[in-house]
């Protein structure tokens, strides 16, 4: 262990500290999937243009994985403007669709090919 | 029916405009407007290639593969623009040769008709699973292709007859559509969780709605969003300010070599 964490100050110290610093904002930005080990998976349904369950509760401040089941033959598109999400979702398939972090509040989304029936909210709390 | 309207308009309508542009720019650099009917045929096989694959496609890369191909059209689409622009910027010292335009406009076109005309091959896919809307949406859909050609060609004729003056707002409004689809791109990844998402850094909804025919135009013009995350305005801004950048530079280098 010791050994281990001299190499890494020593290791620290020879290189630029800037460059450092913006090596792990990088990879921040750039592998979210070392940033956030656990994540919250939320299942929704799309049933004869409706979403199965239309409201949905997740915490504020977190990543939350949707995953968005098409079980109508025909395609759909899940899109949100306060969420800035938009994804074709083909008949009978399935989509992933991540969001989050968000602040407290409500967050409307739809289906755009089916706007009438296909509404729903996702609430932050 | 006002559903398919807007759906098909708004698909039309980014295209319609690029058309425009591009149009204006063929007439300032004298090109013969061939290649827009060049690009039209690949453009709609493209897309319907794009439509009846994207099933698959999307379970690519762990289920992002929507995503990514989406964001690949998108900043391919926007750098051949900035391309383009620049060129036009530099006219006066470059020399170009109109082979090389006439590729970069028919690629542009051909990339924007796939990733447009793909949502609307989708759509229309989408409502012939229903008799009842089949028509309504049909009927929508000629109306709103009609509503974004005319757009398109109103705007290629104000611009051209504005002539010195047409062509800087033109290239400053691709500019502005570049830095949009960069922008979008920027959306794309963190949807498929590629980039972090974060708060968005201001909320401009209630000055103007995503909703609205405003919010609407101004989205197919400049990418408009009410509420941007930081990474998508600073991809926005270097998008304007880096070709901004270019074009003084090499404007002041050459000046002073000459």
């Amino acid at each position: 262990m010791n050994l281990d964490c001299n190499r890494k100050t020593k290791f620290l110290s020879r290189a630029n500290s800037q460059f450092s610093i913006l090596f792990i904002l990088l990879s921040l930005c750039l592998f979210p999937q070392i940033a956030s080990a656990k994540r919250l998976v939320i299942e929704i349904e799309i049933k004869n243009h409706f979403f199965v369950p239309d409201k949905i509760k997740i915490p504020a401040d977190s990543k939350v994985k949707l995953v968005v089941h098409n079980r109508d033959s025909s395609s759909e598109e899940f899109e949100s403007y306060e969420l800035n999400r938009e994804k074709l979702i083909m008949g009978g398939r399935k989509a992933n669709i991540f969001i989050g972090p968000l602040s407290p509040g409500e967050y409307p989304f739809f289906g755009e090919f089916n706007q009438k029936t296909a509404q729903g909210r996702i609430i932050v709390e | 029916m006002l559903d398919a309207v807007i759906i098909v308009l708004r698909e039309t309508l980014e295209a319609s405009l690029l058309v425009s542009f591009l149009f204006v720019y063929s007439n300032h650099f004298k090109v013969h407007k061939k290649w827009m009917s060049l690009a039209l045929a690949p453009g709609i096989a493209s897309a319907f290639l794009v439509a009846f694959n994207l099933p698959n496609i999307s379970d690519l890369f762990d289920g992002t593969g929507q995503e990514v191909l989406f964001v690949a059209v998108l900043l391919s689409l926007s750098l051949l623009i900035q391309w383009v622009n620049l060129i036009a910027m530099l006219s006066g010292n470059l020399n170009v040769g109109p082979p090389l335009l006439k590729m970069l406009f028919s690629s542009i076109i051909i990339l924007a008709i796939s990733l447009e005309g793909a949502e609307i091959i989708i759509f229309f896919q989408s409502s012939m699973a229903n008799e009842n809307n089949f028509y309504p949406n049909l009927l929508g859909s000629i109306l709103g292709l009609g509503i974004g050609v005319s757009v398109g060609a109103a705007s290629y004729y104000i611009l051209d007859q504005l002539s010195k003056a047409g062509l800087a707002i033109c290239s400053f409004l691709l500019v502005m559509v570049s830095a949009g689809m960069a922008s979008q791109a920027v959306s794309y990844l963190m949807q498929a969780d590629l980039l972090n998402s974060g708060y968005p850094i201001w909320d401009t909804g209630s000055l103007i709605d995503e909703r609205s025919v405003v919010g609407q135009l101004l989205y197919a013009l400049m990418g408009y969003e009410a509420t941007p995350s930081f990474v998508q305005v600073i991809v926005y801004f270097s998008y304007i300010g880096i070709p901004l950048s270019i074009f003084f530079y090499l404007k002041y280098s050459s000046s002073r070599g000459g």
